[in-house]
Formats: structure tokens, C-alpha cells, sequence
């Protein structure tokens, strides 16, 4: 994985000094907290209903486990002994003081870490597959765009006070992991007829209080453009995004506000004395980069996880575990392990230091020292051989990691909600909770398959709820906390938004709302047929029947 | 301060310490404190009007940020209480039971 | 309020004139977008620089069409940031000195905070006007935050990824 050369040390370590001295001016006084916010913002810290809240970045979700050993240790010297992982691939800190964020991060940025631009109206955290290198899916590895996406967006002189926030994922997959459609821009990896690999440029998307697919801007971009084209793009957003009504102010209203083909023939206008300027990306840097992401030295073995599953020798419950949470990895006798953080009553997402510790000491035993976080508040381990899944199953187990449920229903997507956050409207936590206890049973949970249900406590939509196969909104109608739930939503590379389904409910009737669609799939789908697909087959009407039944 | 109040309704004036985010309330004394039932409850205009130069001028010496008045339940023998689910959080903390660090027992030995 | 050009602390030498002022005779002249359109050929045939203000919601290409397509008849441009987080002109600069290889002084007005002056002088602004107390002590800390920088602007530095490729190339030479 990338490893940071002297210039990108240098780079983080002069952010530590920058933000020392910004904090120590504002506990002097001579910043005010209007002057000072958008600093904060710019390192990740924010003020939440009862202390300061500090994103830190992992850009593409990948850390080394000396890294994860570092949040360990943040969690337990400056925290309450844990963190949350979000579904930016980061994590956050609850508990945070303003004094001590500057020590925080010096030791992120010892190990190589930061929080640059994990807030404010800047160029965000570029997000990814988080299964990219080892995917056998794959075309490229997507982190070595995603890097040089990152190098060229860090303290961008032109971008850092943009209209709003700006979100880039990028996948090199067929299989969209990285939800690329609902983003600002999303990159998704295609072959020209030539074999040449390129991008499809998809502009616009995003969730949030007005939710909308991305649409594409360019259907095939050269690899050697990505910058001098996503420069063009952000400079019409910079001029023409709305600055009256933060609402408004995200790019997919300007395109929509303009229409693809009018925002098309703007960014092609900026781009054409871009193009062939010094953002161009020679051959070179690209294999600069790519050298530095080199797939790790593989053993000769054979076996797929498959052949493990089917293995009559194989312990059940270990079979269960490997069947939902282990996936195919593109290298024979190797897997992609993938560590459920939504074990039953848990809360989604959260793990503790001493949980940090053994997933980094995993991977050092078995997956070459390399850890990924999931835009599910998952984590993975992704090279590990398959015989030695017993033993790290085990291991795992007994620090409550092993939940054989990833991409299950229990596998909860949950945003910290009310519980934590300033914006929030509804909890979210104790409803993810309490339909975890309510689908507790693995064996049930593997019979109805995978099934995504997300939970946001607003409208901002951190968890993603209206690509939620079941969303679920918190919203306070005067002072009550009512769930509205939406069917059919989807993140992958059939992107959907989830349509309403009822009017908002208290969150024992959200769960039992919950449970009567699970219900009505199960006894109305194909054999096979996936919870989204039989929703797409027959929309919304059978599930409303549920509802009526139910009243 | 968003929200529009009754004129009469009891009301504390609340705000988070700026060296650590904690939630403070504004007592009797002119100091900030972190137990709610210690906040200064007014119910009229004038004495709230009378309270906020000295807020705004801890505002201004950097004692504490986001400074909010809000509405509470008022019993004079307990004192102030939170009205809602929002201002019952700041004032309580999360309802959750919040993970605890424990160390992870050896796994158990293979079968 | 301080005025800086390259860091330095300096008087003001231009006279910003209102709509309604007529234009004396000589010294640089700071005049609106409106009236460098309007009142065009009695500017240009005065022998004193002429600079004018660029609203941050006018594109730059109004401003290359006012003057004919030879920005640099202008000896300033004065950018405005009504809002420190209202971005348009980082833009606008970077348009006027790469697009249009605009050679003046470009100088930002309104808003503007010392830790933005390292953006801003990326962005190919020269001058600011700065309300400090020590305002070559702000712009010399900001300019420097950082040692390097990741992506090409308008300024002259040299980005990382250029670095790199030096120095391999350095290394295959020596190989």
C-alpha cells in the first residue's frame, strides 16, 4: 500500500504546526468562532451536543495496521476507548477536547495520517471499492486514481471555500462498491476497444434533502485527462454553484439547474485550455503511483472459498462465517475477510481500542499487515489464505468480530444520530440496535439474504438512506421521534432511490413495519430472488398491503 | 435561538465550553455550570435580556461557543428539567450504553 | 487598510474612483467594469495605468471582451471576497492569469483572513488588502505554511509529482 515519501510527510506535518498555532489563536482570542469554524472544519473537528467530534481521514479506506494501532491509541488517550467508522471510510472520535486536537494529530501524522478535508466546503475524502487490488472483478486497482485525486486535491488553492462539500469515489470494478452514482463525481473504470483503460465521468449525484442519481458527463475519459478534466468540472462549479442557500448549493442542483447538456458544453469549454496543460498525467506518474501500490508477494496455493463452505470437514458455524463474510479474492487459496462491526445490540460501526488492537494484530498475522474500512461501517481483511481462516475466526470471535452476517439484514447501516450529532433530528442507534436483536437469527438472517437497511437521524442522510434496499428516516414531528421508511433503494450500479412507503411511524412500529416487509418478501418472492429484485419486480403495492394488514 | 418562545415560558440560557465542547448553563452566580438543575431559570424578557451581557461577553473572552436559549420544564422544588429529546441528550448524555473498553479474552482453542 | 503587494506593506498609489467622479487627469485610476465599458476610448488615451473592479459573480470573459481582448491595457485587477468562504474569485484569478495570461497586478478586496493568503497567493494574487496589525508578518507565515505543493497553479512552484519524476529520472541517469 502507499507508503508516504518526504514530501507528503513534510506536507502533514506542517498541517499539525498550521493548526496549532489556528487553535491557539482562537483560545487566545484572536480568531473568532465564525473565523475559526471553517478551520476547524478544514482538520475534521466539529462541535457536537457534548463535546468536539474529529474526523479522520483513511483515504480509500485503506490503513496499514501500525495505522489502525494508532487509532487505538487516540481512542483510548484523548477518547472513551472507542470510535465510530463511518460510511466515508472514516472514523470519528466523540469525545474530543479543542485543547488536545493539535496532539492528536501529530500522532496521526506520525503514522502517516491526518484529517485534511474530512470537513467543510472543500474536496473531501476520495472514497473507493473497498475490496480494490484484490476484487477478482477488477480492472484496475481504483486507489492509484484515488491517490492522485488525493495528492491533487489537498489544500487546492482554487477549491478550498467551494459553494459546498465535494465528494469523489471512484470504482475499477463492474461491481459498484463505492456507490459512485451518488456522488458529486464518481468514477467508474472501463476498457476502450483498444484495451485502454479510461473513466466514465459521472456527474451530480448525492442523497442529502434532495436526492438524485448522477448522470454521465463523459462516457470514456483517458486516464492521462482525469485531472485536467475534474479541474475543469470544479472551476464551473466554483463560478456557477449557488452560494445564497447552502441548500441549494451542492453541484447536483447546478446540473440539474442547467441540464447534463448545458453543463457538458460549459465544462468542455473550461477543459479545452486545460487539457493539454500541466495537469496532464504522463505515463510516468501513473507508474510512480502505481509502483507504489504493488500487489503484495502471493503464495502458490490453491482452493476458493467456495470449496471451503461445501467442505463437509469444515465446522457449520465456521462455514457460516466464511460463506457470508469471506469473499472471493482474485489470487487462488486467498480470500477477502470482511469483519462485521454490527454484532447483535451493537451499535454499528463503533469499535473499541482493544477491538482496533486485534483487528491490526490479525493482520499482521494474516492478511500482509493491510486493513480496509467499508463504506458499510465494516472492516476488512483482505489477503488472507484461506487456511488460516480457522484460527482468525477463532480469534476474531472472541472479540466479538465475528457475526456472520455482512450484507445481511443485521449488517445495519446507522449514522450516530441524536445520540451525538448537532444535526440530527431522531436517534438512529437505538433503532439499529433494536432490529438487530430483532433479526438476531443468523440462520433466518442467511435465508432471507442480502438486504440493506439504513438508518439516517435527518435529512443530510449520512447513512444513506434513500439507497437503503429498506431506508429508514428519523424526523421529530413536535418533539416525537418518527421513522419514515422508504422500499427499493439502491447504491450499487443499478443505482435507485427508495420510494415512501406509509406515513411516519415511532420506532417499535418502525420494527415491526420492518419485520412485515421481510415477512410479505419471503412469502411472495422467486426462488433466489434477491429482497430488491422482488421489489423492483413488483414495487411498492404488495409491501403496502403489509401495512394494512398490519393496522 | 432559533426558536421562537413564549414569553412566559421558563427558560435557561445554555452554551458548550470551548476548550472541551461540554455543556455548560448559565447559573445564578454569573458562572457556567454542567448540572442543569444548577441553571438560573428566568420567565420573563427583561431578566433574560438582563442575563445576556454577561454571556456574550464569556462568548467574547472565549469561555464558551454556541450560546442558545432554550425552553425547560420548570419545577421549582427540583428545579429545571429538559423539554425534549434534543436538550434531554445535552443535558444527560447519549441514550445508548456506550462501548467500554474491555481487554479480549485468547481465543478459544480450536475443536 | 494595509495594503500589501509581494509581501510588502506599501501606500496605496491608485485612486479608486466612483462612477460619478470624473476621471482626473493623470495618476492610476481604479475604476468599475460598467465604466471601463462605457467610458472606454477617453480611458485608454490617458497616459496613466488604469485598473478596475471585477465583481466575483462577473465572468472573466466579460471583462476580456470590455477590454478588447488585451488584458494587460490594465495594470490592476481588483478582486473581490465579500465573504471569506465565498470562493468565486480564487477561480476568476486563476482564469485571468492562466486563461488569459493576464500579467498585471491582481489584488484582493473584502473578507479576507491571513490564513487564506496562501490559497490566494497560489491563485496568483499579488496584492491583498488586509485588515492587521501585521500584515507582511501574516503573509510571510501563510505564503510559507507549506513546504510544497501537491498540484500545479498560477504561481511558479514546482508540484511534487514533477519532483518525483526528476528525481527518478536523476536516478536512471546514475543507474
Amino acid at each position: 500500500m502507499y507508503q508516504y515519501d518526504a514530501h507528503d510527510q513534510a506536507l502533514v506535518d506542517q498541517r499539525v504546526s498550521e493548526f496549532r498555532d489556528q487553535v491557539s489563536r482562537r483560545l487566545s482570542g484572536a480568531l473568532t468562532e465564525d473565523q475559526f469554524k471553517p478551520l476547524r472544519l478544514m482538520n475534521g473537528l466539529y462541535l457536537q451536543l457534548h463535546a468536539y467530534m474529529l474526523r479522520v481521514a483513511i483515504p480509500y479506506g485503506t490503513l496499514s495496521s501500525h495505522q489502525m494501532r494508532v487509532l487505538a491509541h487516540i481512542a483510548r488517550r484523548y477518547d472513551r476507548g472507542y470510535g465510530h467508522f463511518t460510511t466515508r471510510q472514516n472514523i470519528q472520535y466523540n469525545w474530543i477536547k479543542l485543547a488536545d486536537a493539535p496532539d492528536i494529530l501529530a500522532d496521526l501524522a506520525a503514522e502517516q495520517m491526518h484529517a485534511i478535508q474530512t470537513s467543510g466546503n472543500c474536496i473531501r475524502n476520495v472514497t473507493s471499492d473497498p475490496w480494490a487490488g484484490v476484487a477478482a472483478d477488477e480492472i484496475e486497482d481504483p486507489r492509484i486514481a484515488a491517490e492522485i485525486l488525493r495528492q491533487w486535491s489537498t489544500f487546492h488553492p482554487e477549491f478550498s471555500f467551494l459553494p459546498r462539500k465535494f465528494k469523489i469515489a471512484i470504482t475499477g470494478a463492474p461491481t459498484d462498491r463505492a456507490a459512485v452514482k451518488v456522488h458529486d463525481i464518481g468514477l467508474r473504470m472501463h476498457r476502450d476497444e483498444r484495451g485502454a483503460v479510461g473513466y466514465e465521468v459521472i456527474v451530480g449525484g448525492g442523497l442529502g434533502r434532495t436526492p438524485i442519481i448522477g448522470k454521465t458527463l463523459r462516457p470514456f475519459l483517458p486516464k492521462e485527462h482525469l485531472l485536467s478534466y475534474l479541474e475543469a468540472i470544479m472551476r464551473v462549479y466554483n463560478t456557477h454553484g449557488r452560494r445564497d442557500n447552502m441548500y441549494k448549493a451542492r453541484i447536483k442542483i447546478l446540473v440539474e439547474a442547467l441540464g447534463i447538456d448545458e453543463f457538458r458544453r460549459q465544462v468542455e469549454a473550461e477543459w479545452e485550455p486545460l487539457r493539454d496543460g500541466a495537469l496532464r498525467l504522463p505515463p510516468e506518474t501513473y507508474a510512480a503511483i502505481t509502483e507504489r501500490f504493488a500487489p503484495p508477494l502471493y503464495e502458490q496455493r490453491t482452493g476458493s472459498v467456495a470449496t471451503l463452505v461445501r467442505d463437509p470437514e469444515t465446522d457449520p458455524a465456521l462455514a457460516r462465517w466464511v460463506q457470508a463474510n469471506v469473499a472471493p479474492h482474485k489470487v487462488p487459496g486467498y480470500g477477502i475477510v470482511n469483519i462485521s462491526l454490527k454484532g447483535t445490540g451493537q451499535i454499528p460501526g463503533d469499535a473499541t481500542a482493544s477491538q482496533m488492537e486485534l483487528v491490526a494484530k490479525m493482520a499482521d498475522l494474516y492478511s500482509l499487515g493491510e486493513i480496509r474500512v467499508t463504506h458499510e461501517q465494516n472492516l476488512v481483511l483482505p489477503h488472507v489464505r484461506l487456511s488460516d481462516l480457522p484460527a482468525l475466526w477463532r480469534t476474531l470471535d472472541a472479540g466479538d468480530l465475528a457475526t456472520p452476517n455482512v450484507g445481511l439484514i443485521s449488517d445495519i447501516i446507522a449514522c450516530p444520530g441524536l445520540d451525538y450529532c448537532s444535526l440530527a433530528n431522531a436517534r438512529s442507534i437505538p433503532l439499529a440496535q433494536a432490529l438487530s436483536e430483532r433479526f438476531s437469527d443468523m440462520t433466518r438472517a442467511q435465508a432471507i439474504g442480502p438486504l440493506h437497511i439504513n438508518i439516517s437521524g435527518c435529512i443530510n442522510a449520512c447513512a444513506h438512506h434513500h439507497v437503503g434496499h429498506i431506508g429508514v428516516l428519523g424526523v421529530d414531528r413536535k418533539g416525537e421521534e418518527l421513522y419514515q421508511i422508504t422500499l427499493g433503494g439502491r447504491s450499487d450500479e443499478a443505482a435507485a432511490l427508495g420510494r415512501i412507503v406509509g406515513p411516519a411511524v415511532p420506532a417499535h412500529q418502525a420494527i415491526e413495519m420492518i419485520a412485515g416487509f421481510v415477512d410479505t418478501y419471503l412469502a411472495i418472492r422467486h426462488p433466489g430472488e434477491l429482497f430488491i429484485d422482488t421489489v423492483e419486480r413488483l414495487g411498492t403495492a404488495p409491501f403496502k398491503e403489509t401495512l394494512h394488514a398490519a393496522a | 435561538m432559533a426558536r421562537k418562545l413564549r414569553a412566559d415560558a421558563p427558560r435557561i440560557i445554555t452554551a458548550n465550553r470551548l476548550i472541551d465542547g461540554v455543556v455548560v448553563y448559565r447559573a445564578a452566580d454569573g458562572s457556567w455550570t454542567t448540572r442543569l438543575n444548577k441553571a438560573r431559570v428566568v420567565t420573563n424578557a427583561p431578566d433574560l435580556d438582563a442575563m445576556m451581557p454577561g454571556c456574550m461577553a464569556d462568548v467574547e473572552a472565549c469561555q464558551v461557543v454556541s450560546l442558545d436559549v432554550v425552553e425547560v420544564l420548570h419545577d421549582p422544588k427540583a428545579g429545571p428539567r429538559p423539554l425534549g429529546q434534543r436538550e434531554t441528550i445535552r443535558a444527560a448524555g447519549p441514550t445508548i450504553v456506550l462501548p467500554v473498553d474491555r481487554p479480549i479474552p485468547a481465543a478459544r482453542p480450536s475443536a | 487598510m494595509p495594503l500589501l503587494e509581494n509581501g510588502h506593506h506599501v501606500a496605496d498609489r491608485w485612486t479608486a474612483l466612483p462612477d460619478a467622479e470624473p476621471v482626473p487627469d493623470d495618476g492610476p485610476v481604479l475604476v468599475s467594469l460598467d465604466r471601463l465599458k462605457a467610458e472606454a476610448d477617453t480611458l485608454w488615451t490617458r497616459s496613466a495605468p488604469i485598473g478596475v473592479r471585477l465583481p466575483n459573480d462577473v465572468p472573466v470573459s466579460a471583462l476580456v471582451a470590455a477590454v478588447g481582448g488585451a488584458l494587460d491595457r490594465l495594470s490592476l485587477i481588483v478582486l473581490s471576497f465579500p465573504a471569506f468562504k465565498d470562493g468565486r474569485a480564487y477561480t476568476q484569478a486563476r482564469q485571468l492569469r492562466d486563461t488569459h495570461g493576464y500579467q498585471g497586478s491582481l489584488r484582493a478586496t473584502g473578507d479576507v483572513l491571513r490564513d487564506q493568503l496562501y490559497f490566494m497567493a497560489r491563485c496568483g494574487i499579488d496584492a491583498v488588502e488586509i485588515d492587521s496589525t501585521d500584515p507582511e508578518g501574516d503573509w510571510q507565515a501563510s505564503v510559507t505554511t507549506f513546504g510544497a505543493v501537491y498540484q500545479p497553479a498560477s504561481d511558479d512552484r514546482t508540484p511534487i509529482s514533477v519532483q518525483r519524476l526528476a528525481a527518478l529520472g536523476r536516478k536512471g541517469v546514475a543507474a
